[in-house]
This record gives C-alpha cells, sequence and structure tokens, in this order.
C-alpha cells in the first residue's frame, strides 16, 4: 500500500475526494469513507473489518468481501 | 445500537458518457409474483426456476383475438406450439378456442397426444417427412406445403390414402423489411408461387384450399404486414381466376413482437415496440380494403411471442460475487444461457427480490456453466448484490422453455401460477434417469477398472 | 295422341269430374268424389241429370275458350253439378228436362264466371254456390209454367230410410243427404262415412254445426221437433264444413267462431225464408252463402290470425302447414345482420331507459365491453373506449340514401344537443324499409348517398358524435329516409347472443351478441340445381333395406324441393342465411322425412359449437298417435321440438323432444362436396341411416 498516495488525497466530510496528483474527483458513501480514513490512518484491513463489525450491523463474510472489494477498486483508480 | 450497514462504495466522477448499449433498468424491486412471495418459490422448486402466469396468458391472448374479431368478420388464431410447446400452455390456449400450429411432425404428434384433432392442426415447416403427411392427411390437418419437392411428397401421401387433400401453400414476398425469409415457401415476384399451384391443380390427388406466410419474427415495422396481405391478396385473385376456385383461407403467421428489448437497439421497449393493435390494423385495414364481403375468406393469425412472452419470468439466485480485473462487478447465478437461447438477442428485464441499498453500478451477470459464451446479462445497471439474492428475469415465456438444451446441468421446473390463486409444477425438474434413459452401452464396453 | 298422353288426358278427365262431386262439400279428394258419384246412383233422374249438366258445363267453357288451367274450371263443376241434381230432383229424365238441363248448365257457368269474377276483384271473396243458388231459384221460378213436368215429390223414395233410428239421427243424416238432393238415411250414413275417412275435422264441424244449428233453432222456436223439419238446416252443415275446416285453420277459435256464423245463419233463414216463400221457392243455400262470404269479408280485413292462407285439401293439412309457418319463420318482423365484427354487448336494449322511449322505442345501442367495463385506464379520453374507432359495417344489401359526417366526436363529459344523431347514415333496402347507424366517428364514412352496399362491407367507423354520452352505434329500423323517423320493430339474425343462443329474437341489456361468420363453403355445399340427383342407401339397423332416389326440381312458384320419385316434396331454400327446409308435403312412408327431422336448418356459416332449436311439424315426425283433431283446440299440446348442435363443420346431432322427454336422436353429415353425406335416426331402440353413394 502506498500510504503516499493516500495521504495527498482531500476527503470532505459529504464524500468528495479530490485528487490533486491526478486531477480526478472521486464520490464515497459513509461506509467507503470510514474505510478510507482507517486505511489513512494506517490500519490493516483485518483492523478495518473489526471496527466495522463493532460499528455496523452486518456479518463477517459480508464485511470481509466489501472490504476487499473496496480496497480493490482503490487499486482500480490508482488511489493506493 | 449498531448503525445500518450499507456497502462502501466508491466512484470516479466522469463526464457522463452514455452507455449505448442497452442497459437494463431497475426501477424499485419485485418482491414477488402475481402475489406468491419470491421465496415460496424458491423453497418450493428449487432455483432457478420458470414461472408463468395463467392469468397473463389469457388476458394476452383474448386482448389479441378481441381485437383482432372486431376488425375482421372471420378471425382466427393458431397457437405457435414452437414458441411454448409445454402441455399446460398450449392447454390453456386451446382451452380460450386456439387451434394448434405446429411445424414439425414431433409437434403434430405432441398436439394430437395432448387431445387436439387432426382438423385443428396445422401443419407448417420445411420439412414433413412422408409418413407424417400421410397421417395429417388422414386426420384432416391443414396443411401448408414448402417447395416443389414437398408438393410431389404431399402428392404420394395423398395417392397412397387414396384422397384428394386439401393443401395450402407458404409464400414469401418482398415486404420492404430486411431480411426477407426467402428461404420458406414459395416466392410470389419470381412466379414460383403461382406455379406451385398450378402444379397442385394439375394433381388429381391435391387440391389448393388456402396461402399462408410467416414474414419474419419480432417485427418492428406493421408495414411489412401491409405489404404481404396486398402481395397474398393480388395471388390469391389471381389463381382464384385462372383455376376457378375459391381460397378458403389465408394465414398470416406469426412474428408480432414483445416488450423484450432486442440488443443492438437504443430506445426503451415503450417507446421502439409498437404495441399488436397496431400490426392487426395493419392486416385487418388491408384486407378490408382490398376484398368485397362476399370474397372474405378466414384469417388466420399464429401469434405465439405477443401471447406468451410476458407472461413468464426467470427466478435465479446470485452464487457468487467477484471483481473482475478491469474492475467490472460480475455475478455468477444458477441459470445459464444454455437455458435461456433468447439470451442472445435479448437484454433481459432485471429485477431485484428486496431492496437493496447501495451504489448502482454496471455488472455483468454469468450463468453457471464453464464456457465462456455464459454470458447472461451483458450490461445490468444494479447495485451490490450479496450472495444468495433472488434476481428475477422477465420476459421469459417465449422459446426459453422450447429451445432450451441439457449442458451439464439439469434444467430446472417449470411452474405456473394459475388464476384460481394456486401454483402448480408444470415441468419437473430432470433428473439424471431422465438424461441416461435414451443411452445404451455397447457390451463390451461396460466393465473398467482402475 | 300417343298412350302417354291418352293416359294423362284420361286421368286428367276423371280427376276433374270426380273432383266436382267432392267439391261439393268443399273437399278436393277423389275417392270422396267417386263414393258422391256412387251415391247419387240410387236416383237415376239425379245421377244422370247431374251428370249430364256437369259435362255440358265443361263442354261449353270449351267451346267458348275457357283453357283447362283456368281455375274457374273448379268453381262452375260443381254449381253446374248441383243445378243438374236440383233439376233431377223435380223432374223425370225427358226431353224436355234435359233441355232444362242444358240451358241452365250453360247459364250456372255464365253466372259463376262472372260472379266469381266481381266477387274477386272487388272484395277478394269466393263464388261458393252462390251460382247455384240463382240457377235453382231460376229453375223453380221458370218451372212452375212447366208444370207438366213436374213428376216426382220430395220424399219419393222411403225404401232408403231407417225408420228404426231417432229423430235426431235421422235429422242428420237427411240434412247430409239433401245436400246432393238426396234427404235419405242411407245416403246420409255413406257421405258421413266418407267425409269421417276424408278427415275427423271436416266430419267434426259438420256434426258439430248441425247439431248446434238445431239447438239454437229448438230454443228460438220452442221446439225440438220443430227444429228437426227445418228444411233449411243443411245450411248449418255446409257454414260448419267450409268455416270450421276450409277457410280457417281449425282452432278452439275458430270452432266457436263457426258456432257464432251457424247462430247467424239460423236468422237469415228464418227471414229469408218468409221472403222466399211468397215466391214458392227454397231458399236452398243462399243463408250459407250470406253468411260464409259475410264471415270471410270481415275476418279477411282485419287479417284475423287464424285465415288459412293456403288453401290444402283437408283441413289436418291446412294444420300442420300453419302450424309449420307460425312456430318455424317469422316473416312479419323485418330482420337485418350485425353491422359489426366480434363481440359487442347491448348498452341500451328496446324500450331502453334513458332514450329509447316513445316512438324511438324501438333501437339497439351498442358498445364492446371486458370484464364490465366499456373502457380502458380511467375513461376519460373518447379513444379509452373500446368500441371508438371500430369498423362497422353494412347490415343489409342495399342503396344509401342519406349520410351525414359533418358532426365532431365529443369529448366524454359532453354532448352534442345540437346534431343529436351525430354522423348517420341511412340505407333502404328490401322489402321497403331503412336501416339507420348513427353517432359515427367524423371522417371515417366511406359512403355517399346512392352508393350500393352490400352485407358485411365496411361503411365507416363508430365514433361519440351526437347526443353520445360515450362511445356507441345506435341501429334503428325505419319506415322513413328522413333522421329522426320513428323506429319499427326489427330483429337480428345470424349472430350469437351470450355465445350460445342462435337468433333470440329480443336482446336485453348486457347481452353480448357476436356475428356468424357467413360460410363461403358451406353455402356453396347447400346449393342444389335442377335436376340434380343424389342415391342414398337406407339401412335399417344397418342392414340394407332399399335405395331412394332424391331430385331436385322447382315448383310452379319458384320454390325448390326435394322429390323422392313419388309425390312427395321437400321444399328448401335460403332463408336469412339460413339453408331450411320450408315444408314437408307428402306422405309419411317417405324417407325424405327424415332429411327433415335430421336437419330442419342449419346456419350457412362456418362457427361450431353452436345450438338452435326448430319446431318439429306432425307431418314430419309423429310420436304419440293423438289425431289431429284433438291438437286443433290446443295448437300447444304435444309439440314436437328439435334441439341441434353443430360439433365440427360438417357434422349436426339432434335430440328430438317432445314432452320434456328424449324422442330420438339424429345426425346430419353434410358432405366434403356437395349436399348431405348421411343421415341417421335413433328411435325406439331402432337404428335408420341414409348414406350418400
Amino acid at each position: 500500500m502506498d500510504k503516499d498516495k493516500l495521504a495527498v488525497l482531500a476527503v470532505s466530510e459529504s464524500g468528495f475526494i479530490f485528487d490533486p496528483v491526478t486531477g480526478h474527483s472521486y464520490t464515497a458513501n459513509a461506509t467507503g469513507l470510514k474505510i478510507l480514513e482507517l486505511l489513512k490512518a494506517g490500519k490493516e484491513p483485518d483492523e478495518i473489518r473489526s471496527v466495522l463489525l463493532d460499528e455496523y450491523d452486518s456479518t463477517e463474510d459480508e464485511v470481509s468481501v466489501d472490504v476487499n472489494d473496496f480496497i480493490e477498486n482503490l487499486k482500480k483508480y490508482f488511489l493506493i | 445500537m449498531k448503525k445500518e450497514y450499507i456497502k462502501p462504495y466508491i466512484r470516479k466522477q466522469t463526464a457522463g458518457v452514455m452507455n449505448k448499449f442497452g442497459v437494463s433498468y431497475n426501477k424499485g424491486h419485485r418482491e414477488e409474483i402475481e402475489g406468491f412471495h419470491i421465496g415460496d418459490f424458491t423453497e418450493k422448486f428449487g432455483s432457478p426456476v420458470f414461472v408463468l402466469s395463467e392469468k397473463v396468458i389469457r388476458e394476452r391472448y383474448r386482448k389479441i383475438y378481441s381485437y383482432f374479431s372486431s376488425k375482421y368478420p372471420k378471425a382466427k388464431m393458431s397457437w405457435s406450439y414452437k414458441t411454448n410447446y409445454l402441455d399446460a400452455v398450449c392447454s390453456v390456449l386451446h382451452q380460450e378456442g386456439e387451434t394448434a400450429e405446429v411445424v414439425s411432425d414431433f409437434e403434430y404428434q405432441k398436439a394430437r397426444r395432448l387431445g387436439v384433432p387432426g382438423k385443428k392442426i396445422i401443419y407448417n415447416g420445411p420439412y414433413k417427412p412422408l409418413e407424417s403427411l400421410i397421417v395429417a392427411f388422414k386426420e384432416g390437418a391443414m396443411v401448408n406445403l414448402d417447395n416443389f419437392d414437398e408438393i410431389i411428397k404431399a402428392e404420394e401421401a395423398a395417392k397412397k390414402l387414396d384422397i384428394k387433400a386439401s393443401v395450402g401453400i407458404r409464400v414469401n414476398m418482398d415486404t420492404g423489411v430486411y431480411p426477407q425469409w426467402s428461404r420458406f415457401g414459395f416466392n410470389i415476384e419470381n412466379n414460383n408461387a403461382f406455379n406451385a399451384v398450378k402444379r397442385i391443380q394439375h394433381s388429381e390427388y391435391l387440391h389448393l384450399e388456402g396461402i399462408h406466410c410467416h414474414i419474419g419474427t419480432f417485427m418492428m415495422e406493421p408495414s411489412a404486414y401491409k405489404e404481404a396481405v396486398k402481395k397474398i391478396v393480388q395471388l390469391m385473385r389471381r389463381i382464384e381466376k385462372e383455376f376457378e376456385i375459391s381460397i378458403s383461407y389465408l394465414d398470416f403467421g406469426g412474428g408480432f413482437p414483445s416488450k423484450n428489448i432486442l440488443k443492438g437497439t437504443y430506445l426503451p421497449p415503450e417507446v421502439a415496440i409498437q404495441p399488436v393493435e397496431n400490426f392487426i390494423d395493419a392486416i385487418t385495414d388491408t384486407l378490408l380494403e382490398e376484398l368485397e364481403p362476399k370474397e372474405y375468406p378466414e384469417v388466420y393469425l399464429e401469434t405465439g411471442r405477443a401471447i406468451v412472452d410476458e407472461a413468464g419470468w426467470l427466478i435465479t439466485t446470485v452464487d457468487a460475487v467477484k471483481r473482475l480485473p478491469d474492475g467490472t462487478k460480475s455475478y455468477i447465478i444458477d441459470a445459464g444461457v444454455n437455458l435461456l437461447y433468447t439470451s442472445a438477442w435479448y437484454n433481459y428485464h432485471v429485477e431485484i427480490d428486496r431492496e437493496i441499498h447501495g451504489a448502482y453500478e454496471n455488472s455483468i451477470i454469468y450463468g453457471p456453466l464453464c464456457m465462456n459464451i455464459d454470458v447472461v446479462v451483458e450490461s445490468a445497471f444494479l447495485p451490490p448484490l450479496p450472495k444468495g439474492t433472488r434476481l428475477i428475469l422477465s420476459p421469459m415465456g417465449a422459446y426459453n422453455m422450447t429451445q432450451w438444451m441439457q449442458f451439464i446441468r439439469y434444467r430446472p421446473a417449470v411452474v405456473m401460477i394459475l388464476e384460481d390463486g394456486t401454483v402448480e409444477q408444470i415441468r419437473r425438474p430432470e433428473t439424471l434417469q431422465d438424461i441416461v434413459g435414451p443411452e445404451s452401452v455397447p457390451e463390451k464396453l461396460k466393465r473398467f477398472q482402475f | 295422341m300417343s298412350s302417354g298422353r291418352v293416359k294423362e288426358y284420361y286421368k286428367d278427365t276423371t280427376e276433374e269430374l270426380f273432383f266436382a262431386y267432392s267439391n261439393l262439400f268443399f273437399i278436393q279428394n277423389r275417392t270422396v268424389g267417386v263414393l258422391l258419384f256412387l251415391s247419387t246412383l240410387f236416383n237415376r233422374n239425379i245421377a244422370v241429370l247431374g251428370l249430364l249438366s256437369l259435362i255440358i258445363a265443361l263442354l261449353f267453357a270449351r267451346f267458348i275458350g275457357v283453357k283447362r288451367n283456368d281455375p274457374v274450371n273448379k268453381l262452375f263443376t260443381y254449381n253446374a253439378l248441383l243445378t243438374g241434381f236440383a233439376v233431377g230432383f223435380i223432374f223425370k229424365i225427358t226431353t224436355l228436362s234435359i233441355l232444362l238441363t242444358l240451358g241452365m248448365s250453360i247459364l250456372t257457368v255464365l253466372i259463376t264466371y262472372t260472379l266469381s269474377s266481381a266477387l274477386y276483384l272487388y272484395f277478394r271473396l269466393p263464388v261458393l254456390n252462390i251460382p247455384f243458388t240463382i240457377s235453382a231459384m231460376i229453375i223453380y221460378l221458370a218451372s212452375a209454367k212447366y208444370s207438366n213436368l213436374i213428376v216426382d215429390s220430395f220424399y219419393k223414395q222411403e225404401y232408403f230410410n231407417i225408420e228404426a233410428l231417432p229423430a235426431f239421427i235421422q235429422g242428420l243424416f237427411r240434412a247430409v243427404g239433401i245436400l246432393i238432393f238426396m234427404p235419405y238415411d242411407i245416403i246420409g250414413i255413406i257421405l258421413l262415412i266418407a267425409i269421417l275417412l276424408y278427415s275427423r275435422i271436416t266430419f267434426f264441424t259438420a256434426v258439430l254445426s248441425y247439431y248446434a244449428g238445431i239447438y239454437f233453432l229448438a230454443v228460438l222456436k220452442g221446439s225440438v221437433p220443430l227444429a228437426f223439419q227445418e228444411v233449411s238446416s243443411f245450411n248449418f252443415i255446409l257454414v260448419g264444413v267450409s268455416l270450421g275446416g276450409m277457410f280457417l285453420i281449425p282452432s278452439k277459435r275458430t270452432y266457436l267462431l263457426t258456432l257464432s256464423a251457424v247462430l247467424a245463419s239460423v236468422f237469415i233463414i228464418d227471414a229469408t225464408s218468409v221472403f222466399w216463400v211468397s215466391f214458392g221457392i227454397p231458399v236452398f243455400t243462399l243463408p250459407f252463402n250470406l253468411t260464409v262470404l259475410l264471415y270471410i269479408y270481415v275476418l279477411g280485413s282485419v287479417k284475423y290470425v287464424m285465415m288459412n292462407q293456403t288453401h290444402l285439401e283437408q283441413p289436418e293439412k291446412s294444420l300442420i302447414d300453419h302450424l309449420n309457418y307460425k312456430n318455424r319463420f317469422d316473416w312479419s318482423t323485418p330482420s337485418i345482420n350485425l353491422p359489426f365484427m366480434g363481440k359487442w354487448t347491448v348498452y341500451q336494449p328496446f324500450d331502453g331507459e334513458w332514450t329509447h322511449k316513445g316512438v324511438w322505442k324501438y333501437a339497439y345501442d351498442f358498445t364492446i365491453e371486458d370484464k364490465g367495463k366499456t373502457f380502458k385506464n380511467e375513461g376519460q379520453q373518447k379513444e379509452d373506449y373500446f368500441c371508438y374507432g371500430k369498423p362497422v359495417v353494412s347490415p343489409v344489401d342495399g342503396t344509401v340514401v342519406d349520410v351525414y359526417d359533418e358532426a365532431d366526436d365529443n369529448d366524454i363529459g359532453t354532448v352534442d344537443k345540437v346534431n343529436n344523431w351525430g354522423n348517420y347514415i341511412i340505407i333502404y333496402f328490401n322489402p321497403g324499409y331503412y336501416v339507420e347507424l348513427s353517432h359515427l366517428k367524423k371522417g371515417s364514412i366511406k359512403v355517399k348517398k346512392n352508393d350500393q352496399v352490400s352485407k358485411g362491407q365496411l361503411l365507416s367507423e363508430c365514433g361519440n358524435s351526437g347526443y353520445s354520452p360515450e362511445p356507441h352505434l345506435h341501429v334503428q329500423l325505419q319506415y322513413s329516409h328522413l333522421i329522426g323517423s320513428a323506429g319499427i320493430e326489427f330483429a337480428f339474425n345470424s349472430f350469437k347472443a351470450n355465445d350460445l343462443d342462435l337468433d333470440i329474437k329480443y336482446l336485453k341489456k348486457n347481452d353480448s351478441v357476436t356475428a356468424l361468420s357467413s360460410s363461403k363453403t358451406l353455402t356453396r355445399k347447400l346449393q342444389f340445381i335442377l335436376d340434380e340427383e343424389f342415391i342414398y342407401k337406407v339401412f335399417n339397423d344397418d342392414i340394407q333395406t332399399g335405395e331412394i332416389a332424391v331430385t331436385v326440381k322447382m315448383e310452379t312458384d319458384g320454390t325448390y324441393y326435394f322429390c323422392d320419385g313419388k309425390e312427395n316434396k321437400l321444399y328448401f331454400g335460403n332463408d336469412r342465411d339460413r339453408f331450411v327446409y320450408f315444408k314437408y308435403d307428402g306422405i309419411y312412408n317417405s324417407e325424405l322425412r327424415y332429411f327433415f327431422l335430421a336437419l330442419p336448418s342449419v346456419p350457412l356459416s362456418d362457427d361450431e359449437l353452436i345450438e338452435w332449436n326448430e319446431f318439429i311439424p306432425d307431418n314430419v315426425f309423429r310420436i304419440s298417435k293423438l289425431p289431429l283433431i284433438i291438437k286443433s283446440f290446443n295448437h300447444k299440446l304435444n309439440k314436437i321440438c328439435g334441439f341441434y348442435i353443430r360439433n365440427d363443420k360438417n357434422t349436426v346431432a339432434g335430440k328430438i323432444i317432445q314432452n320434456g322427454r328424449v324422442a330420438a336422436q339424429t345426425k346430419a353429415v353434410i358432405c366434403d362436396n356437395k349436399g348431405i353425406k348421411e343421415i341417421s335416426l335413433i328411435f325406439n331402440k331402432k337404428t335408420i341411416r341414409l348414406e350418400k353413394i
């Protein structure tokens, strides 16, 4: 994970994300923002999973899959 | 109290390029079909499962028939078996008064077995074995001949029975649309049709009774039927005058569209597909314009798709979720293109069985087969679906349940929601015995040892 | 002359002669005629002079050029015969009486010819035996001057009487006998037996009228023996036989009317005889003639329902014929086809509560319904209504006399009160009615004034113009070509009501109607040409017992009939889009009856699964041996009805039902090319089958 890339992202509370490097903008929802925050804070996927499980009403399987999927998405956009 | 969980998403802002290949729009979700919960179907009959509605079939038929009969005095309809020949479906339409239209000896036998008398069967198709022609003539079926060799075959059959058989001919012509189905029947423009009649009338065992045509499938343009009617009426007059006979029926086949979305079209079906009434108008208005009342022959329509397509759904389950390397979301469901022959032409309407919050994205729906071509829906705009979500694909009523093939998996159950509010299985799921039943292993191959 | 023609000539002449005798009683029957002739032989004078008078009359008629087939022949023959009898009654056969007969016979012919023409032309009345009455009176008046010729008196031949008989029976016999100038018991018995054998109804009316007359006389004169002595009581018998059995259809009402006529004739007898006695001559049959002519004239003018239109030889036959036409055909109500295709519903029937009232009560409004509603969506737009824009076709073959296409189609919620009828078409058709179709869609009318239209031809589309709250089609028949005229009662033909009943006469609100599609093929199959012949094998319980050849012939009035080689005729034709057998005329012992029974009528359409019923006349099928005379009292007694179902294009199955019980089952199969292929009948556990070769 390239923390540097993550670090430069401008993230607003309303879900708007700006990458000054590429100039592209993105939108994310609350859950997505949460994961992004945790990633920027340097947390590993397992830790992120536990946090989400604590906070949200879901199952371990679902959260697992979704977190991985989200990270894949970030990779797709070259944000990680 | 934990917060409600919504799947995370992130999406890049783009300048909004429209996806020009028709995307399935999903408006809300579908928890039930005609009052029955999706879960009830899958619980009782498994997944996937085809669902047909008796009520919709009857309503669609009645709507079309009552419109047709209010615009032409001798209106008749015949059920196109090839569209869906499940016994239960055919029975519904026979109960409504439709005769049977078959295009092969197998379909003929199926209709007879169901209890349709020979006199109520229209026997079309380019390949009719001699034996089946003999049976058809004996039982009084309405046979439409396709080519000169078939005329000779028919003559032989009638000769064997020592009768003068009444037959019709299938014709084709330029109706102004593409493609012209010129491989079926006798062409009018190059005079083959007239010569065919000459040959038939010349025979002491055959006698021409009617003219049949079937100009295409999923037609978009009613004016094609107008052209067909005009040309056939012209031919009819010429034949009646030349041979001093009286044509008693004209059969304009089928080909009316349903609300399915053809691949390669950009507009939604509500806009792109003309209502069935326009096609019927094209036929009946032209008939009334061209004919005198005392000439009026019986006119048949062999509508299939327009009656049954929208009466069928497929319930299927999402078994796995996969994000492809290029980022596209894909789902693997338990029904493949072997069950869905029409997937080659249509972009199905996709509905989800529950409300799912989340961002919609373009997804591919794959079937369970190990073939790369097994793509059920190329592009569906869906929210993130968890494993186990049921999807309801439609319209499914036409052609899938006749052209499906058994490949590596058993074919599923077909159920019908009856008008009285019950659901009955009209075709059970296949078993191993169904498939190996016809097989036989030569003796020397039976034993093997590792 | 060839032998064939000689035979025919001989047959015709003897028929003419013997019919003259039977017509004395208004009976057309050779056997009765022969019996009457033989009876006259009991009195040589009467027999010879009667026959002489008849022959002279015929010769004279031919001499002056009256053709053999001229109907007046049937009239002067019996009149001349009676004249001859009158001479022979009072004179012996001498040169002078022969001369008298000659002259009177010729006179009778002339009087008959003149009177019958005048009476028919001015009053449409028959001449009955007035010529005889006049001739007889002349003879009596003139013969007073030839007193040396008067020889025999009235009751000379007593040995023909049976004194042992009671007076009231003798009265009847002698009254009958005196009708041929032979008032003797034995003659009367012979004649009554002849009449009884010929027709029970005629016998009944003769006897009933005689005794009724005697009863009236007895009451009026105050003495029964006096009544029996009334010389002219034979008039009662003639009144009874002619009114009760010939000019009117036998029925309860007819019998009552006859009795009233007998009563009336009593007074005429008494009044006229006072007058005539002063001249020394009897009134002969004058009271009968006057009474019956009066009755016939009045009953004819008021179109009395039991008038006998076709004078068949026997009252029983007239009754059967009358019941046949009354129960099976209604030609008094005009009938048209439905003016649209597919299934429509009655929105407003005759005498409907909104606008079909008063002089416009005979009209129908139609619309199309689905699941009880006439529109889809909310019904706010006229295009939502199912019948809007649907084709309207011509219900008749006729000529367009008026068209109006200027009115706009209303939006739902408004009506046009100015152009009440909206856009309309009026068509004239035979036999002289106009049909009006209105509330049509603007701009859709495809015909104009003076266009000829045929049944089923597209005329226009259903609209919402005029006083029309929602799209519908208005249909009415009228006597005038003007829009807004009063409607006349009519019915539709060739349709199914409520998917079941064929051609019902009155439609109710919400009845659905669907036109039967006409079949070119079936029409062609049941179209026959003169001299066409069909041969059928006859099977009784599957054993062939014979063959019949059915040939197509044409009657003098143009009606076609099937003939079986003997005198039996089965008349057929097309009526209101149906192939029908109009009637059967023949003996009971003919297979032609089975054709009628198995298929009395069939709609000329392709529609299958249709049912209809038909009245079966008594001469086609008899289940109970009830004599027709009993039936004449109650025409509905033991009515036989056939219920037919068409299961497929060529087969019709029937059940023959009487008093709720199925008495027989029938089946008729139509050929693939022409005619009827097979008829079968199961009756009393026996099967009869006819198969075409």
